[in-house]
Protein backbone atom coordinates (compact mmCIF):
# COMPACT_ATOMS: atom_id res chain seq x y z
CA UNK A 1 0.00 0.00 0.00
CA UNK A 2 1.50 3.64 -1.01
CA UNK A 3 1.51 6.52 1.89
CA UNK A 4 -1.32 8.10 0.97
CA UNK A 5 -3.90 5.30 1.82
CA UNK A 6 -2.40 4.79 4.89
CA UNK A 7 -2.37 8.65 5.55
CA UNK A 8 -5.83 8.57 5.20
CA UNK A 9 -6.62 5.53 6.90
CA UNK A 10 -4.62 6.98 9.80
CA UNK A 11 -6.44 10.20 9.92
CA UNK A 12 -9.68 8.68 9.69
CA UNK A 13 -9.48 6.73 12.91
CA UNK A 14 -8.06 10.21 14.64
CA UNK A 15 -10.97 11.35 13.36
CA UNK A 16 -13.80 8.61 14.59
CA UNK A 17 -11.63 8.90 17.73
CA UNK A 18 -12.56 12.51 18.33
CA UNK A 19 -16.22 11.96 17.34
CA UNK A 20 -16.91 9.00 19.59
CA UNK A 21 -15.66 10.59 22.40
CA UNK A 22 -17.13 13.74 21.80
CA UNK A 23 -20.49 14.68 19.40
CA UNK A 24 -21.89 10.90 20.09
CA UNK A 25 -20.51 10.02 23.44
CA UNK A 26 -23.59 12.98 24.59
CA UNK A 27 -25.38 14.63 22.31
CA UNK A 28 -25.94 12.36 19.55
CA UNK A 29 -26.97 9.10 21.11
CA UNK A 30 -30.32 7.56 20.23
CA UNK A 31 -32.38 5.99 23.35
CA UNK A 32 -29.10 6.34 25.15
CA UNK A 33 -26.94 4.53 22.72
CA UNK A 34 -24.09 5.39 20.66
CA UNK A 35 -23.10 3.95 17.51
CA UNK A 36 -19.80 2.13 17.11
CA UNK A 37 -17.55 4.40 14.84
CA UNK A 38 -14.60 2.50 14.86
CA UNK A 39 -15.83 -0.85 14.26
CA UNK A 40 -18.32 0.61 11.00
CA UNK A 41 -14.75 1.44 9.82
CA UNK A 42 -12.77 -1.03 10.42
CA UNK A 43 -15.91 -3.28 8.16
CA UNK A 44 -16.12 -0.48 5.62
CA UNK A 45 -12.25 -0.80 5.29
CA UNK A 46 -12.12 -4.80 5.96
CA UNK A 47 -14.70 -4.91 3.02
CA UNK A 48 -12.87 -2.70 0.47
CA UNK A 49 -9.21 -4.59 1.23
CA UNK A 50 -10.04 -7.49 2.81
CA UNK A 51 -9.99 -9.72 5.95
CA UNK A 52 -6.47 -9.72 6.79
CA UNK A 53 -5.91 -5.68 6.24
CA UNK A 54 -9.25 -5.38 7.50
CA UNK A 55 -7.91 -7.19 10.87
CA UNK A 56 -5.16 -5.04 11.26
CA UNK A 57 -6.50 -1.93 10.71
CA UNK A 58 -9.54 -2.99 13.35
CA UNK A 59 -6.77 -3.92 15.87
CA UNK A 60 -5.64 -0.52 15.46
CA UNK A 61 -8.85 1.56 15.55
CA UNK A 62 -9.86 -0.60 18.26
CA UNK A 63 -6.69 -0.09 20.45
CA UNK A 64 -7.32 4.14 19.69
CA UNK A 65 -11.15 3.75 21.04
CA UNK A 66 -9.71 1.22 24.16
CA UNK A 67 -7.89 4.79 25.30
CA UNK A 68 -10.86 6.06 26.10
CA UNK A 69 -12.77 3.40 27.55
CA UNK A 70 -12.97 2.02 31.46
CA UNK A 71 -12.92 -1.25 30.06
CA UNK A 72 -9.21 -3.29 29.85
CA UNK A 73 -7.10 -2.01 26.75
CA UNK A 74 -7.50 -4.46 24.38
CA UNK A 75 -10.92 -5.52 24.18
CA UNK A 76 -12.31 -3.10 20.98
CA UNK A 77 -8.83 -3.77 19.45
CA UNK A 78 -9.63 -8.12 19.70
CA UNK A 79 -13.37 -7.16 19.32
CA UNK A 80 -12.52 -5.24 15.95
CA UNK A 81 -9.78 -7.19 14.46
CA UNK A 82 -11.91 -10.36 14.70
CA UNK A 83 -14.79 -8.60 12.98
CA UNK A 84 -12.83 -7.32 10.34
CA UNK A 85 -11.27 -10.80 9.65
CA UNK A 86 -14.91 -12.18 9.93
CA UNK A 87 -16.47 -8.97 7.16
CA UNK A 88 -13.58 -9.10 4.82
CA UNK A 89 -14.40 -12.69 3.82
CA UNK A 90 -18.01 -12.44 3.88
CA UNK A 91 -17.75 -9.53 1.68
CA UNK A 92 -15.52 -11.63 -0.70
CA UNK A 93 -17.52 -14.59 -0.63
CA UNK A 94 -20.98 -14.79 1.11
CA UNK A 95 -22.87 -11.03 0.44
CA UNK A 96 -23.49 -10.51 -3.06
CA UNK A 97 -23.70 -6.85 -4.18
CA UNK A 98 -27.31 -5.40 -3.96
CA UNK A 99 -28.42 -1.61 -2.53
CA UNK A 100 -28.89 -3.55 1.20
CA UNK A 101 -25.57 -4.96 1.12
CA UNK A 102 -23.80 -1.87 2.71
CA UNK A 103 -26.54 -1.09 6.18
CA UNK A 104 -26.81 -4.88 6.10
CA UNK A 105 -22.67 -5.19 6.57
CA UNK A 106 -22.95 -2.36 9.30
CA UNK A 107 -26.18 -4.12 11.03
CA UNK A 108 -24.44 -7.48 11.15
CA UNK A 109 -21.23 -6.14 12.08
CA UNK A 110 -22.23 -4.10 14.88
CA UNK A 111 -24.46 -7.12 15.73
CA UNK A 112 -21.49 -9.40 15.93
CA UNK A 113 -19.34 -6.67 17.69
CA UNK A 114 -21.03 -6.11 20.37
CA UNK A 115 -21.54 -9.50 21.42
CA UNK A 116 -18.09 -10.03 20.89
CA UNK A 117 -17.57 -6.86 22.95
CA UNK A 118 -19.44 -7.72 25.91
CA UNK A 119 -18.54 -11.60 25.58
CA UNK A 120 -14.32 -10.79 25.74
CA UNK A 121 -15.04 -7.51 28.56
CA UNK A 122 -16.75 -10.52 30.63
CA UNK A 123 -13.94 -13.00 30.17
CA UNK A 124 -11.64 -10.40 31.13
CA UNK A 125 -13.63 -9.57 34.10
CA UNK A 126 -16.30 -7.07 33.81
CA UNK A 127 -19.29 -9.90 33.74
CA UNK A 128 -21.62 -7.67 35.02
CA UNK A 129 -22.03 -6.50 31.50
CA UNK A 130 -23.71 -10.21 30.83
CA UNK A 131 -27.33 -9.09 31.16
CA UNK A 132 -30.74 -7.56 29.55
CA UNK A 133 -29.36 -4.16 29.09
CA UNK A 134 -26.94 -5.07 26.97
CA UNK A 135 -28.80 -7.04 24.57
CA UNK A 136 -30.81 -3.42 24.63
CA UNK A 137 -27.87 -1.47 23.84
CA UNK A 138 -26.22 -3.95 20.63
CA UNK A 139 -29.55 -4.09 18.92
CA UNK A 140 -30.07 -0.40 18.92
CA UNK A 141 -26.44 0.39 18.55
CA UNK A 142 -26.84 -2.37 15.44
CA UNK A 143 -29.30 -0.38 13.65
CA UNK A 144 -27.69 3.23 14.28
CA UNK A 145 -24.72 1.41 12.64
CA UNK A 146 -26.67 0.05 9.79
CA UNK A 147 -28.20 3.86 9.24
CA UNK A 148 -24.23 5.55 9.60
CA UNK A 149 -23.07 2.53 7.46
CA UNK A 150 -24.49 4.31 4.43
CA UNK A 151 -22.26 7.63 5.25
CA UNK A 152 -19.25 5.50 6.48
CA UNK A 153 -18.61 2.86 3.33
CA UNK A 154 -17.89 5.75 0.91
CA UNK A 155 -15.51 7.85 3.08
CA UNK A 156 -13.68 3.97 3.56
CA UNK A 157 -13.66 3.83 -0.44
CA UNK A 158 -11.67 7.03 -0.63
CA UNK A 159 -9.58 6.64 1.78
CA UNK A 160 -8.30 3.26 0.49
CA UNK A 161 -8.22 4.47 -3.25
CA UNK A 162 -5.27 3.74 -5.31
CA UNK A 163 -3.40 6.40 -6.79
CA UNK A 164 -4.64 5.68 -10.19
CA UNK A 165 -7.97 5.00 -9.03
CA UNK A 166 -10.41 1.93 -9.77
CA UNK A 167 -9.60 -1.67 -8.54
CA UNK A 168 -8.07 -2.06 -4.61
CA UNK A 169 -7.52 -5.80 -4.64
CA UNK A 170 -4.22 -5.32 -5.26
CA UNK A 171 -3.74 -4.21 -2.12
CA UNK A 172 -4.75 -7.46 -0.68
CA UNK A 173 -1.73 -9.34 0.11
CA UNK A 174 -3.00 -12.36 -0.16
CA UNK A 175 -4.74 -12.99 -3.39
CA UNK A 176 -4.90 -16.26 -5.43
CA UNK A 177 -3.66 -15.93 -8.66
CA UNK A 178 -4.18 -19.02 -10.87
CA UNK B 1 1.52 -24.53 -14.90
CA UNK B 2 -0.20 -22.58 -12.95
CA UNK B 3 1.17 -21.01 -10.09
CA UNK B 4 -0.21 -19.90 -6.78
CA UNK B 5 0.98 -16.90 -4.74
CA UNK B 6 -0.99 -17.22 -1.72
CA UNK B 7 0.57 -15.86 2.01
CA UNK B 8 -0.85 -17.38 4.81
CA UNK B 9 -3.30 -15.51 6.72
CA UNK B 10 -4.00 -16.77 9.84
CA UNK B 11 -0.50 -16.18 11.62
CA UNK B 12 -1.62 -12.50 11.60
CA UNK B 13 -4.78 -13.26 13.23
CA UNK B 14 -3.44 -15.19 15.54
CA UNK B 15 -0.91 -12.44 16.16
CA UNK B 16 -3.12 -9.87 17.24
CA UNK B 17 -5.33 -12.21 19.02
CA UNK B 18 -2.02 -13.45 21.17
CA UNK B 19 -1.21 -9.13 21.41
CA UNK B 20 -4.45 -7.77 22.13
CA UNK B 21 -4.83 -10.99 25.05
CA UNK B 22 -1.44 -9.90 26.35
CA UNK B 23 -2.64 -5.82 26.58
CA UNK B 24 -5.84 -6.85 28.28
CA UNK B 25 -4.02 -9.06 30.72
CA UNK B 26 -1.67 -6.42 31.20
CA UNK B 27 -4.33 -3.53 31.68
CA UNK B 28 -6.47 -5.60 34.23
CA UNK B 29 -3.47 -6.64 36.56
CA UNK B 30 -2.97 -2.44 36.66
CA UNK B 31 0.21 -1.61 34.52
CA UNK B 32 0.71 1.74 35.14
CA UNK B 33 2.54 2.57 31.39
CA UNK B 34 -0.89 1.81 30.04
CA UNK B 35 -2.21 4.83 32.15
CA UNK B 36 0.40 6.64 31.67
CA UNK B 37 -0.32 6.45 27.76
CA UNK B 38 -4.16 7.00 28.27
CA UNK B 39 -3.51 9.85 30.08
CA UNK B 40 -1.42 11.82 27.56
CA UNK B 41 -3.75 10.50 24.55
CA UNK B 42 -6.20 12.69 26.52
CA UNK B 43 -4.27 15.64 26.69
CA UNK B 44 -3.90 15.52 22.71
CA UNK B 45 -7.59 14.83 22.17
CA UNK B 46 -8.75 17.12 24.65
CA UNK B 47 -8.62 20.57 23.81
CA UNK B 48 -10.01 19.28 20.33
CA UNK B 49 -12.73 18.02 21.70
CA UNK B 50 -13.78 20.94 23.37
CA UNK B 51 -14.02 22.71 20.70
CA UNK B 52 -16.28 20.23 18.61
CA UNK B 53 -18.61 20.19 21.86
CA UNK B 54 -19.38 23.44 21.50
CA UNK B 55 -20.02 23.75 17.50
CA UNK B 56 -22.52 19.82 17.92
CA UNK B 57 -24.16 20.87 21.39
CA UNK B 58 -27.41 22.22 19.75
CA UNK B 59 -27.80 19.03 16.96
CA UNK B 60 -27.33 16.80 20.04
CA UNK B 61 -29.93 18.63 22.22
CA UNK B 62 -32.44 18.55 19.15
CA UNK B 63 -31.93 14.77 18.96
CA UNK B 64 -32.34 14.49 22.55
CA UNK B 65 -35.82 16.09 22.32
CA UNK B 66 -37.08 14.07 19.45
CA UNK B 67 -36.00 10.80 20.89
CA UNK B 68 -37.69 11.41 24.21
CA UNK B 69 -40.71 13.66 23.35
CA UNK B 70 -43.35 11.31 25.19
CA UNK B 71 -41.03 10.68 28.20
CA UNK B 72 -40.93 14.50 28.36
CA UNK B 73 -45.06 14.82 28.40
CA UNK B 74 -45.35 12.01 31.54
CA UNK B 75 -41.88 13.65 33.20
CA UNK B 76 -43.62 17.18 32.56
CA UNK B 77 -47.09 16.19 33.96
CA UNK B 78 -44.98 14.20 36.79
CA UNK B 79 -42.98 17.60 38.11
CA UNK B 80 -46.35 19.96 37.76
CA UNK B 81 -47.70 17.39 40.34
CA UNK B 82 -44.24 17.53 42.51
CA UNK B 83 -44.11 21.24 42.59
CA UNK B 84 -47.61 21.56 44.10
CA UNK B 85 -46.54 19.51 46.60
CA UNK B 86 -42.64 21.09 46.81
CA UNK B 87 -44.19 24.06 47.77
CA UNK B 88 -46.11 22.69 51.00
CA UNK B 89 -43.17 21.60 52.13
CA UNK B 90 -40.31 24.63 51.27
CA UNK B 91 -41.00 26.19 54.15
CA UNK B 92 -40.57 22.61 56.91
CA UNK B 93 -37.48 22.06 54.04
CA UNK B 94 -35.76 25.92 55.29
CA UNK B 95 -36.13 25.09 58.66
CA UNK B 96 -34.49 21.41 58.15
CA UNK B 97 -31.24 22.68 56.04
CA UNK B 98 -30.46 25.06 59.08
CA UNK B 99 -30.63 22.66 61.27
CA UNK B 100 -29.08 20.11 59.20
CA UNK B 101 -25.66 22.48 58.62
CA UNK B 102 -25.91 22.58 62.48
CA UNK B 103 -25.50 19.36 62.95
CA UNK B 104 -23.27 18.54 60.48
CA UNK B 105 -20.73 21.35 62.05
CA UNK B 106 -21.41 19.45 65.29
CA UNK B 107 -20.76 16.10 63.56
CA UNK B 108 -17.97 16.98 61.56
CA UNK B 109 -18.96 15.03 58.81
CA UNK B 110 -16.29 14.59 55.92
CA UNK B 111 -19.36 15.57 53.00
CA UNK B 112 -20.58 18.60 55.02
CA UNK B 113 -19.32 22.32 54.19
CA UNK B 114 -15.80 22.93 54.64
CA UNK B 115 -14.49 20.03 53.62
CA UNK B 116 -11.34 20.22 50.80
CA UNK B 117 -13.18 20.01 47.24
CA UNK B 118 -12.97 20.70 44.00
CA UNK B 119 -16.22 22.13 41.30
CA UNK B 120 -16.11 20.80 37.81
CA UNK B 121 -18.26 20.73 34.69
CA UNK B 122 -19.59 17.50 33.38
CA UNK B 123 -18.47 18.08 30.03
CA UNK B 124 -19.20 14.61 28.27
CA UNK B 125 -20.56 11.50 28.54
CA UNK B 126 -19.56 8.04 27.76
CA UNK B 127 -17.93 7.21 24.80
CA UNK B 128 -18.71 3.66 24.62
CA UNK B 129 -22.32 1.80 25.23
CA UNK B 130 -21.05 -0.61 27.91
CA UNK B 131 -20.35 2.00 30.86
CA UNK B 132 -21.49 4.56 32.90
CA UNK B 133 -19.08 7.32 32.91
CA UNK B 134 -18.96 11.22 32.42
CA UNK B 135 -15.91 13.58 31.60
CA UNK B 136 -15.63 16.38 33.83
CA UNK B 137 -13.70 19.95 33.19
CA UNK B 138 -11.56 19.41 35.88
CA UNK B 139 -7.87 17.04 36.11
CA UNK B 140 -4.60 16.52 37.26
CA UNK B 141 -3.69 20.40 36.95
CA UNK B 142 -6.26 21.08 39.35
CA UNK B 143 -5.67 18.75 42.22
CA UNK B 144 -7.75 15.88 40.91
CA UNK B 145 -6.67 12.31 41.15
CA UNK B 146 -8.06 9.12 40.69
CA UNK B 147 -10.06 7.46 43.10
CA UNK B 148 -11.27 10.42 44.66
CA UNK B 149 -14.91 10.38 45.52
CA UNK B 150 -17.47 12.70 43.64
CA UNK B 151 -20.63 14.32 44.75
CA UNK B 152 -23.53 16.54 43.81
CA UNK B 153 -25.26 18.48 46.95
CA UNK B 154 -28.15 15.28 46.80
CA UNK B 155 -24.85 12.71 47.33
CA UNK B 156 -22.84 10.52 45.87
CA UNK B 157 -22.32 10.42 41.97
CA UNK B 158 -18.93 8.04 41.78
CA UNK B 159 -15.47 7.85 41.97
CA UNK B 160 -12.41 9.34 39.41
CA UNK B 161 -10.90 6.22 37.66
CA UNK B 162 -9.07 8.24 35.04
CA UNK B 163 -7.07 11.61 35.01
CA UNK B 164 -5.63 13.68 32.23
CA UNK B 165 -3.91 17.11 32.24
CA UNK B 166 -7.60 19.39 32.15
CA UNK B 167 -9.94 16.48 32.46
CA UNK B 168 -10.84 13.27 34.54
CA UNK B 169 -13.44 10.20 33.79
CA UNK B 170 -15.80 9.54 36.55
CA UNK B 171 -17.26 6.29 36.87
CA UNK B 172 -20.60 6.63 38.25
CA UNK B 173 -22.32 4.37 40.95
CA UNK B 174 -24.82 3.42 38.65
CA UNK B 175 -22.18 1.57 36.64
CA UNK B 176 -21.96 -2.76 36.44
CA UNK B 177 -18.62 -2.18 37.58
CA UNK B 178 -18.87 -0.06 40.29
CA UNK B 179 -18.92 -1.01 43.96
CA UNK B 180 -19.89 1.01 46.90
CA UNK B 181 -19.84 -0.15 50.66
CA UNK B 182 -22.33 1.07 52.20
CA UNK B 183 -24.47 1.87 55.37
CA UNK B 184 -28.66 1.38 56.61
CA UNK B 185 -28.62 4.78 58.69
CA UNK B 186 -31.86 3.26 60.54
CA UNK B 187 -30.48 -0.78 61.26
CA UNK B 188 -26.78 0.11 61.32
CA UNK B 189 -26.64 -2.80 59.11
CA UNK B 190 -23.88 -3.18 55.99
CA UNK B 191 -23.65 -4.19 52.51
CA UNK B 192 -21.89 -3.55 48.86
CA UNK B 193 -24.27 -1.34 46.61
CA UNK B 194 -23.43 -2.45 42.74
CA UNK B 195 -24.57 -0.41 39.75
CA UNK B 196 -27.68 -1.76 37.18
CA UNK B 197 -26.95 0.42 34.32
CA UNK B 198 -29.75 2.63 33.09
CA UNK B 199 -32.22 0.87 35.61
CA UNK B 200 -32.46 3.64 38.08
CA UNK B 201 -31.98 1.64 41.03
CA UNK B 202 -28.66 0.17 42.70
CA UNK B 203 -28.47 -3.85 44.20
CA UNK B 204 -27.19 -3.95 47.76
CA UNK B 205 -25.39 -7.17 48.06
CA UNK B 206 -24.17 -9.26 50.80
CA UNK B 207 -27.22 -7.46 53.51
CA UNK B 208 -27.58 -9.97 56.42
CA UNK B 209 -31.07 -11.85 55.93
CA UNK B 210 -32.08 -11.09 59.81
CA UNK B 211 -31.79 -7.51 59.94
CA UNK B 212 -35.00 -6.08 59.31
CA UNK B 213 -34.45 -3.06 55.93
CA UNK B 214 -37.47 -1.25 55.34
CA UNK B 215 -38.21 0.53 52.17
CA UNK B 216 -37.47 4.33 52.55
CA UNK B 217 -34.36 4.05 54.73
CA UNK B 218 -31.78 5.87 53.69
CA UNK B 219 -28.41 4.37 52.75
CA UNK B 220 -24.89 6.05 53.15
CA UNK B 221 -21.39 5.11 52.56
CA UNK B 222 -19.49 3.07 54.74
CA UNK B 223 -16.43 4.07 54.63
CA UNK B 224 -14.43 1.13 55.70
CA UNK B 225 -10.27 1.80 55.51
CA UNK B 226 -9.82 0.40 52.17
CA UNK B 227 -12.53 2.33 50.72
CA UNK B 228 -11.72 5.44 48.98
CA UNK B 229 -15.92 7.00 49.95
CA UNK B 230 -15.36 8.58 53.21
CA UNK B 231 -18.57 7.44 55.35
CA UNK B 232 -21.79 9.52 55.39
CA UNK B 233 -22.02 10.47 52.01
CA UNK B 234 -26.09 9.78 51.32
CA UNK B 235 -26.53 7.83 48.31
CA UNK B 236 -30.17 6.56 48.44
CA UNK B 237 -33.08 5.06 49.69
CA UNK B 238 -34.27 1.61 50.04
CA UNK B 239 -36.77 1.15 47.20
CA UNK B 240 -37.23 -2.57 47.68
CA UNK B 241 -36.68 -5.28 49.93
CA UNK B 242 -37.00 -8.83 48.72
CA UNK B 243 -36.50 -11.72 51.58
CA UNK B 244 -36.41 -15.45 50.50
CA UNK B 245 -36.38 -18.06 53.25
CA UNK B 246 -33.07 -19.63 53.65
CA UNK B 247 -31.01 -17.04 51.45
CA UNK B 248 -28.43 -15.97 53.38
CA UNK B 249 -28.61 -12.32 52.30
CA UNK B 250 -31.78 -10.44 50.77
CA UNK B 251 -32.17 -8.20 48.05
CA UNK B 252 -32.41 -4.69 48.52
CA UNK B 253 -32.57 -2.13 45.52
CA UNK B 254 -31.75 1.24 46.31
CA UNK B 255 -33.06 4.75 44.29
CA UNK B 256 -30.15 7.05 44.18
CA UNK B 257 -30.58 10.46 45.51
CA UNK B 258 -28.70 11.79 42.50
CA UNK B 259 -30.37 12.19 39.02
CA UNK B 260 -27.68 11.10 36.63
CA UNK B 261 -29.28 12.21 33.56
CA UNK B 262 -29.28 16.14 34.45
CA UNK B 263 -25.67 16.45 35.81
CA UNK B 264 -24.22 19.48 35.10
CA UNK B 265 -21.82 20.46 38.13
CA UNK B 266 -19.68 18.13 40.45
CA UNK B 267 -17.39 18.25 43.27
CA UNK B 268 -14.47 16.12 43.53
CA UNK B 269 -13.75 15.69 47.39
CA UNK B 270 -10.21 15.87 48.01
CA UNK B 271 -9.02 12.91 50.82
CA UNK B 272 -7.51 14.92 54.22
CA UNK B 273 -3.96 14.16 54.82
CA UNK B 274 -5.15 12.03 57.88
CA UNK B 275 -6.52 9.28 55.45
Amino acid sequence: MTWQPRLRLALLIVAVVVLQTTVFSSGLRVFGVTPDLGLLLTIAVACALGSERGAAFGFVAGLAVDLFLSTPLGVSALTFALVGYGAGIAQSGVLRPSRWATPMMGALGGLAGGVLFVGIAAVAGWEALLSLASVRVIVIASLYDALLAIAVFPIARWATRTPQGGDRTWLRSSTVQP
Amino acid sequence: MVAYQRTNRRPILVLIVVTAVALITLDVRGSGPISTVRGGVHDVIDPVAGALEAVFAPVGDWIDGVTSASALKDENARLRRRLDAARGQRAAARAAIEENKELKKLLNLPFAEGTDAIAAPVVDGAPGNFEVTVQIGRGASDGVGTDMPVVTGAGLVGRVIEVSRDRATVLLVNDPQSGVGVKMERTGTTGVAKGRGDTGTLRVDYVDPNVEVREGEVVSTWGQQASPFPAGIPLGTVSKVTRTRGDLEQDVLVKPLVDFSHLDYVKVLRPSPGR
